[in-house]
């Protein structure tokens, strides 16, 4: 399963990534072993980025959304917090996830409207909406619970020069499907290092598909870290939209407060 | 009916929301080969100009300058006259509106915030300043107002202190408000007002702290020395609202011995209103005490206040009324004034989370309302005060199933506990149990390009004591400029500030552009 981390997409880039191991590469791996390797993965247990987003329609029009974004693990649970430093009529609106391991508890969340002044508390139980427009939703950003998908190895692949694995995964349950908008996937996992470099999710409703593409990778603190990476969503083989992700400013195990992964925090922002 | 029209058009807006396009499911037409040839193939997006990375604020520079510029017009689709017999069908605002904010980054973490707006609407000028009343030329040509402005900073880790002009929100509800009372509202255009242009700030010393294991734990004071009370729709525009003196003019002419129908021209304009607010800085300072608590997938909290009452309530004194007719005589009787009665209130609120639902609440017990009554006219006046509490409930749900639609329903009663029937007549016209509804539901389409929201509230339980239904729609023509447009329809009815809106129905176009 992809561990998606919500935190200045910072913590997408984590869950791409993992420290090489040329071992694991010779073993004899199945689908569930793999992604149970790109989960087990160490990413720091805090984590802060700026990231640059570009939204891009189908008529080639750009509008772009900066942000900043935090992470900070609280035993098996991550807690996230970004705030929009751009443009202005998103500006200073804040976003704090409580996602919690496994899926008995639905995610906390909050959103912090400054022009309202206010702090909203909003169900998190639906992960399938778009993030800020962008082709990324709430799911894409979240850690989806290893659980509750069937994998399968489907056969290895050379991406970008380099093999990976190829990965279906499908939701075992309805609620997964509900709460992700996904109704199956297919991962590309680096043989070297465990990342997901590429996938492909069909959503369950509109027909859709979607596809993530690593297009730049880079070792920050001794972990390798996906620093630029893009998102298309096409309907069959045209392109509806896509959203590209640039990702700076990148550091791992800083000491973060607890305080700033509160509503506190969210509401006095940077 | 428009409340039907209009609740009819906020069900569509549901649907079509959320079906599937009606074209074929063309994922299903390719096979997996095709599918994961998908990052091979070339990217058939036009290529544009690269977009140029938004300036960031110069991390040596303390100050950051926002703001907005904005453009608002209102057109009245139907003929219809004020009270004062300005027509109000055409056009009824054209406002440029101009927001600023200056935010500070000071030493030792504190933060130092400094905003206001102004604005110039040349509606009454483009129509002729002569048809409109001194008192709407007042409160709508022009305004300039300081908003937000404070300064905020930590005293002690788990202490924070805000000082200056500021918002406190208190509950959970985005429409009908019951534990939101410590800001006034800014409702001289009803409906047409967003909601971030509503409060208006007070000023405040406001204290916080920060307990519990995670912190997780908030008790607040807030102390407001300055007054500051509602802006409401003023005498001579079209939602001020139209007084049924019916039975005030029964009980003058039975008690003064005078034929029927002798003064049936009374009118409000012979109520010479009053409006007695107490000085903005004058008196004890209103204060509310509040302590909540967040936890995994519910937060509640605890409210005390002490506070004036937000928007004025009709109160008699004796003196001077002019009465109508061939005689046209000023007799002592009484004078009717706007009273803001010192009020205390208890309430509670909480949010539970479950899925893609959201269940929120607001119970407030309000103390101190004063109702008066006109119990005798001759042969001398006697008016008696009753004291009465109030017990507020507000209910309501959200549901984000629906992809890129919310959908939020609000119920709110306020009932008048001990009630008696002299309060619904004049100077009152007060209702045992006011029920309101509100729904409100927002779809966002085109990667958050398009925003179109349905909001109506209606008043009474079978919605026949007034309603509104606000249509818009907001386009982010490019970024940080967004236009709009929509339609306001409203229904007249018994609840306070509708009684006579029904030709009041707006079209409105708006555009804002945010640096």
């Amino acid at each position: 399963m992809i561990g998606f981390w919500f935190g200045g997409l910072l913590a997408l880039t984590l869950a791409l990534s993992a420290v090489p191991s040329p071992i694991a590469a010779a073993e004899e791996l199945d689908g569930r072993a793999i992604m149970e390797r790109v989960d087990a993965r160490d990413d720091g247990d805090t984590g802060t980025s700026d990231t640059r987003m570009v939204l891009i329609d189908k008529r080639g029009k750009k509008r772009e959304r900066n942000l900043r974004s935090f992470f900070k693990d609280f035993g098996e649970d991550t807690h996230q917090v970004l705030f929009f430093l751009s443009p202005a009529d998103v500006k200073d609106t804040g976003f704090l996830t409580y996602d919690y391991d496994g899926n008995e508890r639905d995610d906390d969340q909050w959103l912090y409207l400054p022009a309202l002044q206010k702090t909203k508390r909003i169900a998190g139980g639906d992960k399938s909406g778009s993030f800020m427009g962008s082709d990324f939703t709430y799911a894409d950003l979240s850690d989806r619970p290893l659980d509750s998908y069937d994998y399968e190895l489907m056969k290895e692949v050379e991406v970008g020069g380099v093999m990976t694995w190829q990965v279906e995964a499908i939701p075992n349950n309805e609620k997964e499907v509900e709460e992700t908008g996904n109704s199956r996937s297919i991962y590309f996992v680096r043989q070297d290092n465990f990342m997901v470099v590429r996938s492909v999710s069909w959503t369950e409703k509109r027909g859709r598909l979607k596809y993530m593409e690593v297009t730049k990778l880079e070792q920050i603190d001794g972990i390798w870290t996906a620093i630029e990476l893009q998102m298309t969503t096409k309907k069959g083989k045209k392109t509806l939209h896509k959203t590209e992700l640039f990702i700076s400013k990148v550091r791992f195990n800083q000491e973060l407060g607890d305080e700033l992964f509160t509503v506190r925090g969210l509401e006095k922002g940077l | 009916m428009k409340l039907t029209q209009g609740l009819l058009t906020l069900a569509l807006f549901l649907v079509t929301g959320s079906l599937p396009p009606t074209s074929a499911w063309a994922v299903d037409d390719l096979d997996l080969d095709d599918v994961l040839g998908g990052f091979e193939e070339e990217d058939d997006t036009p290529v544009q100009e690269d977009v140029e990375p938004s300036a960031q604020p110069d991390p040596e520079r303390f100050w950051d300058l926002t703001g907005s510029f904005a453009l608002t017009g209102a057109y009245g689709i139907h003929h219809h006259e004020s009270n004062t017999g300005t027509r109000y069908d055409g056009l009824t605002a054209l406002r440029n509106q101009l927001s600023l904010q200056l935010d500070l980054d000071l030493p030792a973490d504190w933060k130092g915030r400094v905003s206001g707006y102004g604005f110039f609407d040349a509606a009454d000028r483009i129509r002729g300043r002569h048809h409109f009343s001194d008192d709407v030329i007042d409160e709508y040509e022009w305004d300039a107002e300081l908003q937000e402005t404070y300064l905020q900073g930590s005293l002690l880790r788990n202490l924070d202190l805000k000082l200056g002009r500021q918002v406190i929100n208190w509950g959970r509800s985005d429409t009908l408000r019951v534990l939101d009372v410590l800001n006034p509202i800014d409702n001289r255009d009803p409906g047409l007002t967003d909601l971030e242009d509503l409060r208006r700030a007070v000023g405040a010393a406001r204290l916080d702290t920060y307990f519990g294991e995670k912190g997780n734990w908030n008790l607040s004071l807030v102390v407001i020395p300055e007054l500051r009370f509602d802006l409401n729709p003023v005498f001579g525009h079209d939602f001020y609202p139209t007084i049924d003196l019916s039975d005030l003019t029964t009980s003058l002419e039975v008690g003064l011995g005078l034929p029927a129908g002798s003064l049936a021209s009374l009118d409000a304009g012979s109520l010479t209103l009053a409006d007695r607010r107490p000085d903005r800085f004058g008196e004890r300072p209103e204060w509310g005490i509040a302590l909540g608590g967040i936890f995994s997938g519910w937060d509640f909290s605890l409210h005390v206040a002490r506070y004036r009452t937000n928007s004025g309530q009709v109160a008699l004194r004796p003196g001077l009324l002019s009465l109508p007719g061939p005689a046209s005589v000023t007799l002592p009787l009484f004078e009717a004034e706007l009273r803001y009665d010192r009020t205390t209130l208890f309430g509670l609120g909480g949010n539970y989370t479950a899925g893609a639902w959201l269940f929120k609440g607001e119970l407030a017990w309000l103390d101190g309302m004063r109702f008066d009554t006109l119990e005798q006219v001759a042969p001398f006046v006697r008016i008696d005060t009753a004291e009465k509490s109030r017990t507020d409930l507000m209910l309501g749900v959200e549901y984000y199933g629906f992809d890129e639609t919310v959908i939020a329903l609000e119920v709110a009663n306020r009932h008048i506990n001990d009630f008696e029937s002299r309060l619904r007549g004049f100077p009152n016209w007060a209702q045992e149990n006011a029920l309101e509804i509100a729904l409100r539901v927002t779809v966002t389409l085109l990667n958050d390009r398009l925003e179109l929201t349905a909001l109506a509230v209606a008043n009474g339980e079978k919605l026949q004591d007034g309603s509104f239904v606000r249509l818009s729609a907001d386009w982010e023509l490019f970024e940080a400029f967004e236009v709009g447009a929509g339609v306001l329809l409203f229904q007249s009815g018994e609840a306070p500030g509708f009684g006579s809106v029904g030709e009041n129905d707006r079209l409105f176009l708006r555009a804002r552009y945010s640096f």
